[in-house]
């Protein structure tokens, strides 16, 4: 298939939502289920309204301060993990277990030790974006050919020489993947956070607009969320990817 | 033991166990001179990787000594390049920037390493070439991609393990006059390991045959067809009596791997 006709396809999609979404509409009051003119209005009320950037700033700001802690941290526990077998092994049952517990599962628990406000929310988006990462490092570590090891040993290659010309380039693919994944749990995971305990916020503007029946501004913050989290996929990560793990064979 | 003053590499008793009860290789001893080209061969799981590696410095031996230009060798080093059975290409690079590796390695200067790595791209024989992604190569290409990879440094011992064994059989012979092209150009001193005989004949001064259940070196021949070599020497009754030869003694080595395996080998 072209790239344009792939396009075309999936610009399909966008028009079929929105018939979806005026025939479940139609069929409701507009204060509980709303059309899309009526909240494309509230978008635009919004857009205006200093406060909804900050609801948004203050997600973004968690997001960028849990998310780059968890992914230096993983990052580092995995190129560890994944040189020591010992550490491999001891590691493991604990990556299976916080990997089996939804992360947004930790919020009332970091709440209460931390107080209302940024730091909670933070730990639960490390608690989300960590383990995804630090497996797929561990795994992207594994793959790491030991013929390639061995052509830079060859040529005489230091220990900084093999991690920065061998390991770091092979292991790309994998913790890209892995960043990926660990992303968009951590940015759902922190919404979620935000409404069940949160003081600010997207999910918090979402959870109060609940609240208070305003169901046109609930929709307005799902939108966000899902146009957020597209934005950052196309803008930032898959570029990114693109850049430093587009060797890799397809998998 | 007497070394000659010309020996590149020396090989001296070297034994190999990986875990301390089966012996893979032992009393190995083999002095190859400079410029010499000596295969090894010997049936599938008789240590011919494992006798290259410890030579490459990748594994170290239970005991014995490796000697390049007489001073004892123990670790990986340039002066022993490697051409690895799947190449160890690195696919994140394009052609330049892997055969450019080693020389990075050595921190030479950016202008110096592309005219390096361009002379070695041209000795291969693929200008033109320089800036494609390795995903795109074919077999052939590839193999040229990692033999000039180790040109850069100039090594004086080349070290090939089966590095022509994924190729089809046109491209397979193309390969090996390109190696007997490049080692006459750059008087490197090469030792392949092969699976086949016809091979080990054709590009060798030695062929040194292993034999299977942890054994010495069951036997050498001298390959004495003059060279430069071509194609149609490999009709020759001389050489079909070398592969003879060869056969021959892979088969007594087979006799033998049936009596160690009978003792709980
Ligand atoms: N890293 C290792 N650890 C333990 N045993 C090994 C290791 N590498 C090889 N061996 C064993 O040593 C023996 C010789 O292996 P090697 O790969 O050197 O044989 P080979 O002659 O190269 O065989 P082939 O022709 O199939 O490539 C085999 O029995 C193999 O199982
Ligand atoms: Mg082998």
């Amino acid at each position: 298939m072209t790239d344009l006709k792939k396009w075309l396809w999936g610009s399909l999609s966008i028009p079929f939502l929105f018939l979806v979404w005026i025939a479940i509409a139609s069929r409701y009051p507009d204060l509980i289920f709303p059309g899309p003119i009526i909240v494309i209005k509230e978008f635009s009320v919004q857009l205006a309204s200093a406060e909804f950037y900050d609801h948004v700033g203050i997600s973004l700001y968690r997001l960028g301060i849990g998310f780059s802690i968890a992914a230096v941290s993983a990052f580092i526990v995995g190129t560890l993990a994944g040189l020591s077998r010992p550490f491999r092994l001891f590691l493991s049952p604990i990556v299976s277990f916080f990997q089996a517990t939804p992360p947004m599962a930790w919020a009332p628990l970091f709440i209460l030790l931390l107080d209302l406000g940024n730091a909670p929310m933070i730990a639960v988006i490390v608690m989300a974006a960590f383990f995804p990462i630090l497996v797929n490092v561990i795994q992207g570590m594994e793959l790491i050919k030991q013929s390639h090891i061995r052509a830079a040993l060859s040529f005489g290659a230091n220990r900084f020489q093999l991690a920065r010309y061998v390991y770091l380039p092979e292991v790309m693919p994998s913790a890209f993947s892995g960043v990926i994944v660990g992303f968009g749990i951590a940015w759902r995971s922190l919404v979620a956070a935000e409404m069940i305990g949160g003081d600010a916020g997207i999910g918090w503007l979402i959870s109060t607009s609940g609240q208070m029946a305003n169901s046109s501004l609930v929709m307005v913050g799902i939108i966000t969320i899902g146009l957020m989290a597209l934005f950052f996929e196309l803008v930032l990560l898959q570029p990114l990817k693109k850049r430093f793990a587009s060797w890799a064979p397809r998998s | 033991m007497e070394k000659e003053l010309n020996d590149k590499l020396t090989i001296n008793q070297l034994n190999l166990s990986y875990d301390g009860k089966r012996t893979i290789f032992k009393d190995v001893s083999l002095n190859i001179k400079k410029g010499e080209f000596v295969s090894i061969v010997g049936p599938s799981g008789c240590g011919k990787s494992s006798l290259l590696n410890v030579i490459a410095g990748f594994i170290q031996p239970t005991s014995g000594d490796i000697y390049v230009n007489k001073t004892p060798v123990k670790k990986p080093g340039p002066d022993r390049a490697v051409v690895f059975q799947d190449l160890a290409l690195f696919p994140w690079l394009n052609v330049i920037d892997n055969v450019a590796f080693g020389l990075k390695i050595q921190s030479m200067d950016k202008k110096d390493r592309f005219e390096k790595s361009m002379e070695a791209i041209q000795l291969v024989g693929l200008s033109g070439y320089e800036k494609a992604s390795i995903h795109d190569l074919s077999g052939g290409m590839k193999q040229r991609v990692a033999i000039a990879r180790t040109l850069v440094t100039n090594p004086e011992i080349l070290l090939m393990d089966e590095p022509f064994s994924a190729l089809d059989a046109q491209t397979r012979e193309n390969m090996q006059d390109e190696l007997m092209r490049i080692q006459e150009k750059t008087g490197m001193t090469i030792v392949l390991v092969t699976h086949s005989i016809d091979e080990a004949v054709y590009l060798s001064d030695h062929v040194v045959v292993m034999q299977n259940g942890g054994g010495a070196i069951l036997d050498m021949i001298n390959v004495s067809l003059p060279r430069p070599r071509n194609l149609e020497m490999r009709l020759t009754p001389a050489f079909n009596e070398y592969k003879r030869q060869l056969i021959q003694n892979l088969k007594e080595g087979h006799v033998y791997k049936g009596e160690q395996s009978g003792s709980g080998i």
